[in-house]
């Protein structure tokens, strides 16, 4: 009180004109003060606004080996007839006694080759024994950004007797044994022989997906020509169309062999087929799914790509297929599908 | 002691009483003069007041017209002015607190009762100061939250309510902005190390930021660290070189031919300078308390080929074109396109080479090679805008004319 009784004596103590023009000044600038917003309400122009977020592209891709074109994912025609062979293509001849390819070698120890390099067997049927091929595998990638998860899908139909899987990959640079090289870039030495799937670089192959994944670029310039694959883990693939309750748990040959019996009338066929029943039971589809989840380091943190390889391996029992005459073609569909992440 | 006579002490006595009479009458000087002082300081105090009441109406007025609550026959407000407000209509709202994060003056509305333009009334929300947190369309993919792609259209839930009968023009003007949602770890104060959920995915803050104000200092500690900014800053051009506005409905209906529709009429002018968008809107006889419609489209064109192609004869379109096939709107769209290339096209390498968008090419857009060149140069530029900028926001604002 005291300070405004002090203010009230100093304004008294003022000469008269000085108070006029305080007063005056005074009530200018509290006008100023009310008119300013005023007007600038009365301008007339008003806001409004709506917020957006933008999806972070989530490409999802399908692609061969080293997320090639896909048309290099090519499963060409199987011939459950044919001998394992090496990588010259010449049928690998395995000792009876060891189970191991049967060399023919000097007194060194060294394996003696041919004039293309491949090496020479004891072919003595006493001695050796040729393989008939049981599998083929075959490279594939899925490979995408912007999301935690993706499924992973397999149709296949079923006019062979084939079993189809899929197995995690590990990709690298070199063979077992390569020497001189970065130690992780090499197949590890422990790696079964049948488990490493060899995949030559095509040229002018990545015209479909152009992602940037780090540690896999396609444009490295130290890439070798040829790539190497080493088969996981079984990543267990779940049948969609088997009968409900019946087929829980149902091993793959139940899948194969119980689903496509018409009576069933399981949830996938309807769809498909609705009432319609006259369909040959090979040429159903049987529809396999994983919800794959990455993992933090699966993913690129800087620009959220990632890049999963897998194998498809296609199996037969060879007695089986030596005793079928007719050649059959099976229709087999590899797609991934957005997850919600 | 002497004796005094009595006339003597006659004297003394009047010389006291004179002396008394002074006494009282200075007293009574002194009191009238303490009322004179009392009263001027009544007729300060009187003065005072009715400036601070002069004030208080002014600003209780300026108050009243900041609050758009205040009825139309008060003061001189309705001559000035309040002839029209805005107005959202439908419920939900998309990204509110992101939004207010960005800017805080915004709000989402009172709810008030008027007329609609084709009859009946509604509920509309209309803003408690000068700017209006629009509400989510139906059309658009913005609708629950869900996020934008290439593709991604939508009309704004934008009216003007004309508070008097007569003649409701404005001018529209458009502007997107991008914001980078920057992610802070989430440290363990104990440890010092990020924290994590049960999943073991890294935690972070995320906090918005103006794409085109992104610093080096503010991407300190987030995954922008030691990235180019100047990439952040071209996404956000192209973003708002991307979503196109348009005053006008296409035609998409079932009952015409694939080959013959398309989605928008009447693209909005561009102002290359701020790159915003301005429609006119106007109402003739528009009816007191009513809400209008205000026609403000956009569309993030999924494809190149939807904007550039003259027509799908070569069946490279995918989509419907944006504007109708040989249309003077096609026409705008193409010359947007030519004049505002280097925020719509980003350059690319290809075989050692820099590609980069010409006029040429947007003028020959079937030609094989042309096509490719100027798809891949949008695509580049999508692939841009989703990776650098995570949220963006259309701002309207209407101004009468």
């Amino acid at each position: 009180m005291n300070r405004i009784k002090k203010i009230f004596r100093r304004f008294d103590d003022l000469p008269a004109r000085k108070k006029m023009q305080l007063v005056t000044a005074m009530t200018l600038t509290f006008c100023l003060m009310i008119s300013i917003p005023s007007f600038a309400w009365f301008n007339e122009q008003k806001k409004a606004a709506e917020m957006f977020k933008i999806e972070y592209p989530n490409a999802l891709y399908v692609n061969a080996a080293h997320r090639e074109d896909r048309v290099f994912f090519d499963l060409g025609a199987i011939n459950v007839n044919a001998n394992v062979t090496d990588e010259f293509g010449n049928d690998i001849y395995y000792s009876k006694s060891t189970n191991q390819p049967n060399y023919h070698r000097d007194d060194q120890d060294q394996i003696i080759t041919n004039e293309d390099g491949s090496p020479k067997y004891v072919t003595e049927p006493e001695l050796s024994y040729t393989k008939k091929i049981d599998k083929k595998q075959y490279v594939f990638s899925v490979s995408g950004s912007g999301t935690r998860s993706f499924t992973l899908q397999l149709a296949h139909t079923t006019n062979n007797q084939f079993t189809y899987k899929v197995y995690d990959a590990t990709q690298y640079r070199y063979n077992k044994g390569t020497t001189g090289v970065d130690e992780a870039a090499a197949v590890p030495s422990g790696a079964n022989d049948e488990d490493i799937v060899k995949y030559n670089l095509n040229a002018n192959s990545h015209t479909e997906n152009k992602l940037v994944v780090s540690g896999d670029e396609y444009n490295d310039p130290t890439l070798p020509s040829t790539l190497y694959y080493v088969k996981g883990s079984d990543i267990e693939m779940e049948a969609k169309n088997k009968k409900e309750v019946a087929m829980e748990g149902a091993s793959y040959s139940e899948v194969l062999g119980k689903t496509l019996n018409d009576e069933s009338k399981e949830k996938y066929y309807t769809e498909t087929y609705a009432e319609y029943t006259d369909v040959h039971k090979n040429a159903v589809p049987i529809y396999w799914q994983k919800n794959v989840n990455l993992r933090s380091d699966e993913i690129d943190e800087n620009n959220r790509t990632f890049c999963k390889y897998y194998i498809l391996e296609v199996t037969w029992n060879t007695d089986q297929q030596a005793s079928i005459i007719n050649k059959e073609t099976d229709m087999v569909y590899l797609s991934v599908d957005r997850g919600n992440g | 002691m002497s004796e005094r006579t009595v006339s003597e002490n006659n004297k003394m006595w009047e010389a006291a009483e004179k002396i008394a009479e002074q006494v009282v009458a200075e007293k009574k000087a002194e009191s009238e003069e303490e009322r004179r002082k009392q009263k001027k300081r009544a007729i300060k105090l009187v003065l005072m007041m009715i400036l601070i009441a002069l004030i208080m109406i002014f600003a209780s007025i300026a108050w009243f017209a900041m609050n758009k609550a205040v009825t139309a026959d008060t003061m001189a407000i309705e001559a000035n002015g309040s002839s029209f407000d805005i107005a959202t209509k439908k419920e939900k709202v998309s990204y509110k607190d992101r939004l207010l994060e960005v800017d805080s003056e915004y709000n989402e509305g009172t709810k008030h009762t008027y007329n609609n333009e084709d009859g009946g009334e509604s509920d509309y929300y209309i803003p408690t100061t000068s700017k209006l947190i629009l509400r989510c369309d139906a059309n658009s993919k913005g609708e629950g939250d869900k996020d934008i792609l290439p593709g991604g259209y939508g009309e704004l839930d934008l009216y003007m309510i004309a508070k008097k009968a007569g003649t409701l023009n404005a001018r529209i003007n458009v502007k997107v902005t991008g914001f980078t949602a920057l992610e802070f770890p989430v440290v363990d104060e104990e440890t010092g190390e990020q924290k994590t959920d049960a999943q073991g995915n890294k935690l972070y803050v995320t906090e918005l930021k103006k794409t085109s104000e992104l610093t080096t200092e503010k991407v300190r500690g987030s995954q922008l660290e030691g990235k180019d900014l100047n990439v952040y800053k071209q996404a956000e051009k192209y973003l708002c070189g991307h979503i196109l506005f348009f005053k006008d409905e296409g035609d998409t209906s079932s009952g015409t031919p694939e080959e013959n529709r398309y989605y928008y009429k009447t693209p909005a002018a561009f102002n290359t300078a701020d790159m915003s968008w301005t429609l006119e809107f106007g109402k003739e006889n528009a009816a007191e308390n009513t809400a209008y419609k205000v026609p403000v489209r956009w569309m993030w064109t999924n494809t190149l080929g939807q904007m550039a192609l003259p027509n799908n004869a070569d069946d490279k379109r995918k989509g419907y074109p944006v504007v109708e096939d040989g249309s003077a709107d096609h026409d705008t769209v193409v010359k947007y396109l030519k004049d505002n290339k280097q925020n719509i096209f980003k350059p690319y390498t290809e075989a050692g080479s820099t590609i980069t968008v010409d006029n040429e090419m947007i003028d020959n857009p079937t030609d094989g090679d042309n096509f490719r060149k100027l798809s891949d140069g949008y695509n580049y530029a999508d692939f841009d805008i989703g990776t650098c900028v995570n949220y963006f926001m259309i701002e309207v604002s209407v101004e009468k004319k």
